[in-house]
């Protein structure tokens, strides 16, 4: 086992007790994550696993470069679809009830690319933060299969260029089908591990985005593999790759640039663990909060297990599935400053 | 910039795809691809499907696998225009090349099927070839197809589906 992986594993390393025992037989999810909950939310921790039982609603995004969202709402209500506006983001829309057929992602509208149709809402968050207020170009470090690529390109369009890259060739397959779809032009599509994409792009941006490849314990209600398939080793690799990724991307923003650190997970240790991790490595970084309060943020945790937090992380935002009824999501957003 | 894997091909379009795209796109509604498209053209295939894209932008990297603006595609051994390009040649030219249909056969025609004579409603010449499908609401391109006389149909040659079956 590697030393760096060995070091992180210790360090997140809690031991589930009785109580977590019966709740991981229970909800069927695995013993530590029981007892995390347990320890982070008390009572609440029941309420968080029975929402994992309940499903999400999709939502659908307009592409505003081609359709009004008012004119994409009458058409799909046309075709029996029900759909409720978010209080917080004007071209999109709840999926409240849909049609047997066509589905949601075979309607002419969507193929004439309308819109983007996103699991749940919270996605759209991170989106939002980074480009409040801002115009220049930006780096979607991560970004298949897409639905946040093409809401960057569509706030930027006319004053900026999305660089999105992605790994996993299978999924920038499907990146390039929603950019083509969609008919976006401001995208700039890299095939490239974002570790390395310094050296391909050798630049610096004013806004990055990083969705990190994670467990994605915050997708349960509409993966349930999810609740199984991290076993605490594999966690700790993927808490390794993310301060890897986080560490190196944070090189490429300029000075007050800002990066905003999300994942689709609600393990401390993918987020408040690896930002923590950044923060002491780093002098050159502080915590902003959101720019905007679009919803009531619920914020980063303080300790968990043995671990002590950074203060500063309450500035982050935590989107509980109990609470907030989306996927569990969270979204932390970094300035690079002087050292 | 070139990158050649088994699963993907990134090369500079050679010149005989884009002469034949132009030759087309000349031939069927009379313009010259050169004011439409960027300086620089590419294909990103994946399997034995490309797309083929331009952009003005001089600087190529290393790994970048497309940009701008989707100008045709290589599918099934056929070059064709892609549904973008002959949307901005229609916005700013008459409809020529091109056939409306009804509302039934614009859905199955995106699910890959022909389209009979009897389902078009109006016809741009010349139509006895290869002809943008548009559909009837916003007269907004779905796909090509090819005529067929033995059938008195039209082929269906790509329609926005290719998004769903050839890209995920």
């Amino acid at each position: 086992m590697e030393k760096d992986v060995l070091e992180i594993l210790k360090e997140i390393f809690v031991k589930p007790s009785e109580k977590a025992h019966e709740l991981s037989s229970k909800y069927r999810i695995l013993p530590y994550m029981a007892e995390r909950y347990m320890r982070i939310l008390g009572e609440d921790a029941i309420e968080l696993l029975k929402s994992f039982e309940k499903p999400v609603k999709p939502v659908i995004r307009a592409n505003t470069l081609r359709i009004s969202p008012d004119m994409l709402k009458s058409s799909l209500e046309e075709k029996g679809f029900k759909l409720e506006r978010l209080s917080w983001c004007d071209s999109a829309f709840k999926i409240i009830k849909a049609p047997e057929q066509p589905s949601p992602g075979a309607t002419l509208e969507y193929l004439k690319g309308y819109y983007y149709l996103h699991r749940d809402s919270s996605s759209l968050l991170p989106v939002l933060l980074l480009t409040h207020e801002y115009s220049g170009d930006i780096l979607d470090a991560c970004a298949a299969p897409g639905g946040k690529t093409t809401f960057l390109a569509e706030k930027v369009f006319g004053k900026g260029t999305v660089y999105a890259n992605d790994l996993v060739l299978r999924r920038v397959r499907s990146l390039i089908g929603h950019i083509t779809r969609m008919r976006i032009e401001n995208v700039i599509v890299t095939w490239s591990d974002a570790r390395k994409i310094s050296k391909v792009l050798n630049r610096k941006f004013g806004r990055i985005l990083l969705d990190a490849p994670c467990s994605g314990e915050g997708r349960i209600s509409v993966d349930p593999g999810r609740r199984t398939r991290t076993s605490i080793y594999e966690l700790a690799l993927m808490v390794k790759r993310e301060i890897e990724l986080l560490d190196s991307l944070i090189d490429m923003l300029d000075e007050e640039g800002i990066i905003a650190y999300s994942t689709c997970s609600i393990a401390p240790e993918e987020n408040e663990y690896v930002v923590s991790k950044i923060l002491d490595k780093r002098k050159d970084l502080e915590v902003v909060p959101p720019p905007v309060k679009l919803f009531e943020y619920s914020p980063w945790i303080k300790q968990y297990g043995g671990m002590e937090f950074h203060e500063e992380l309450d500035k982050c935002v935590r989107l509980w599935p109990h609470v907030h009824g989306t996927l569990g999501f969270t979204t932390c957003l970094l300035r690079r400053t002087r050292r | 910039m070139k990158i050649f894997t088994s699963d993907l091909k990134v090369f500079p379009l050679p010149r005989k795809w884009l002469n034949s795209l132009k030759a087309i796109t000349r031939k069927l509604w009379g313009v010259d691809l050169d004011d439409l498209i960027g300086q620089y053209h590419f294909a990103t295939c994946f399997d034995m499907n490309c797309l083929l894209w331009s952009t003005n932008r001089r600087s190529r990297r290393r790994r970048v696998i497309y940009e701008g603006f989707w100008i045709g595609v290589y599918h099934e051994k056929r070059l064709l225009p892609s549904i973008s390009l002959v949307e901005k040649i229609f916005a700013n030219n008459h409809f020529r090349a091109a056939i409306v249909v009804t509302y039934k056969a614009s859905e199955l025609f995106l699910y890959g099927k022909d389209v009979f004579e009897t389902s078009v409603l109006t016809s741009y010449e010349p139509a006895d070839s290869i002809v943008a499908v548009l559909e009837p609401e916003e007269k907004f391109v779905i796909g090509f197809a090819l005529y067929d006389a033995s059938c008195k149909c039209y082929r269906n040659l790509y329609d926005l589906s290719i998004f769903l079956r050839l890209l995920g």
